[in-house]
């Protein structure tokens, strides 16, 4: 099995993310639609340092990880104070700033 | 000067901005109330030691990578270094009594400052798209705590809800342009891409190369405010506390043009006439629908929202030009807009009251004559916000439309002049509401209170706004001095 095949598979998953934050309107999966976004993205990476022979993907996946993790635990923070006070977490409900 | 301590000089003002953050964290703890002034102390106290330690290394002459090819030590990363430190400096000031006032917390806000700062510091000077990721996300992360920072404010919330996801998915997007400039080259280095791409011209056409860049545009787009990407940018202006409001339409927006910057011209110096053709597109949008959306909006900060749209389209008009006129327009512009905007914003926060309440144009009516040490600076900022004569704002566009004009850009300088003639309008509204309408009747009126520390920082925006207005030469010949080292 050829290595491009997994960068199909990233671009699927890339597509997937993408669309799961553009239709779902629960921040939580909206939250996970992005994660799967970087994943994506990780695979790419190790894909190519693969090809390449060389480990500079490999470190930046290492970085990639990291910062996924500090940033969902901002979100989660962020979708926690919300639930607070409305007791949904439906993004569509979410909307007192327009225009 | 050793290479081992040379490493060291080169970073040392992030070194000790962290240090100082960190510090913060573990003192605040254990401060009582009254004493909880102390952490913004520190907090400025370390912003003026990294400025000093700024200026006590400069390296005018030579553009040294240093930390294992990680980061710039040039006059560029120097200069924009200084720009970021003002910036958190003046937002500390301002930020002084309106914590007091909204009751928030003072040691979590200085050390979040500190930290965007990192971020922004990092995203200037890096020399490898890995160090730029991080330098993003520490100032996102950062800049995401700081607008949801009334944790009890539904609108705060949601603006911190809205900002992360977008910004989310846009350093997703960014990486994934990243991953694929990665997979063309081997390598993240700038200077290591750079060398592959100026081997050949056969690369322009290629698939992965062009998705690379459109999506690495994409991320920065984001960052500041560019128009297809500029919806997230009125919500949470508006959302956000004002202070941090004033802080995320200068802070992030510096630093991602000053990445930008660095990434067009020492990564993609071959690739050019195909990012021009998208960024001639996007600045007029950029342009357009900010001074439009501009001119509907009943509050304040929501304007100013707006503004900062058309503001970052002018800027593109210097990447556009892509010569030393136009960078080191775009530079100069950067320091104008950071007086005129946190000025402005400074202003509003003192004007709005406990709770935010008086934010919208029509709480302005009639306090023209009332408070004149507050209403003039306001009315400075506005007008070189609109870029009148005499001020920073009308220096910059003056040196940024120029640039464009002389690269033949004609029918964009044009546009770009009726944008900012647009502009003059909503500027004006508020200054005309502020001292020609007499006050409605009924109802609350603005009551204002401020520290003088509020005050002072108020002043400095409108003198350097003034002076910058009318003696430009020197910081526009220290930009100049700056973008020679982007290689252009």
């Amino acid at each position: 099995m050829s290595l491009y095949n997994f960068l199909y598979l990233s671009s699927i998953i890339f597509t997937l993310g993408v669309i799961g934050v553009l239709v779902r309107r629960n921040v939580l999966i909206v939250l996970m639609s992005i994660e799967l976004m970087l994943n994506a993205v990780n695979l790419n990476l190790i894909v190519f340092s693969k090809l390449w022979g060389n480990v500079v993907g490999q470190v930046f996946t290492v970085f990639v990880i990291t910062v996924a993790a500090a940033e969902t635990a901002v979100g989660l923070a962020i979708v926690v104070a919300i639930y607070r006070h409305k007791d949904t977490v439906n993004i569509d409900e979410v909307n007192i700033l327009k225009w | 000067m050793s290479t081992k301590s040379l490493i060291y000089v080169s970073f040392l003002p992030e070194i000790i901005l962290g240090a100082f953050a960190l510090l913060i964290m573990c003192v605040d703890p254990f401060l009582k109330k009254r004493e909880k002034v102390f952490s913004t102390i520190i907090s400025i106290f370390a912003i003026v030691v990294a400025f000093i330690s700024n200026l006590l290394f400069l390296s005018r002459d030579a553009s040294l990578i240093t930390f294992n090819g990680m980061i710039y030590f040039d006059f560029y990363s120097n200069l924009l270094r200084g720009l970021f430190l003002l910036i958190g400096f003046l937002v500390s000031l301002f930020a002084f009594k309106y914590i007091e006032r909204e009751d928030l917390f003072p040691g979590e806000f200085s050390s979040l400052l500190l930290f965007a700062l990192i971020g922004m510091d990092l995203m200037a000077i890096s020399a490898n798209l890995i160090m730029t990721f991080i330098g993003l996300e520490i100032l996102s992360m950062s800049t995401y705590i700081l607008a949801g920072f009334k944790r009890k404010n539904l609108k705060s919330n949601e603006s911190a809800l809205k900002y992360f996801i977008l910004g989310g998915v846009s350093s997703a997007i960014l990486l994934y342009g990243i991953s694929f400039l990665y997979g063309f080259t081997g390598t993240l280095s700038y200077r290591g891409i750079a060398n592959v791409l100026s081997k050949g011209s056969g690369f322009i056409g290629s698939p992965l190369l062009f998705l690379g860049m459109g999506m690495i545009l994409v991320g920065f787009g984001f960052k500041i405010a560019l128009a297809p990407f500029h919806v997230w940018t009125p919500d949470v202006y508006e959302g956000a506390p004002t202070v941090v409001s004033g802080f995320m339409s200068v802070g992030p927006k510096a630093a991602g043009y000053a990445a930008l910057l660095r990434i067009v011209f020492q990564i993609f110096p071959f690739t050019l006439p195909l990012w021009r053709e998208l960024f001639v597109y996007s600045a007029i949008l950029t342009m357009l629908i900010g001074n439009l959306g501009a001119i509907i909006q009943k509050n304040v900060k929501r304007l100013l929202g707006y503004s900062s749209i058309a503001h970052a389209g002018y800027m593109l008009l210097g990447i556009i030009a892509a010569d030393v006129m136009g960078m080191s327009g775009i530079i100069f512009y950067l320091f104008a807009y950071l007086f005129m905007n946190l000025g402005a914003f400074g202003v509003i926060s003192i004007f709005e009251g406990k709770g935010e309440k008086f934010v919208t144009i029509d709480d302005y009516r009639g306090i023209g004559f009332k408070y004149p040490q507050l209403t003039f600076p306001l009315s400075i900022f506005l007008l070189s916000l609109a870029g009148i004569p005499l001020t920073a704002g009308f220096v910059g566009k003056f040196v940024l439309f120029g640039a464009a004009l002389m690269e033949n850009h004609m029918g964009l300088v044009l546009i770009a002049i009726l944008a900012s003639l647009i502009s003059v309008y909503y500027y004006l509204k508020v200054i005309v509401y502020m001292f020609m309408k007499s006050p409605i009747i009924e109802g609350e009126e603005i009551e204002v209170r401020y520290s003088g520390v509020a005050l002072f920082s108020v002043l400095v925006c409108a003198f350097f706004v003034l002076y910058l207005g009318l003696f430009p030469s020197y910081l526009l010949n220290l930009s100049k001095e700056a973008v020679v080292f982007l290689g252009i």
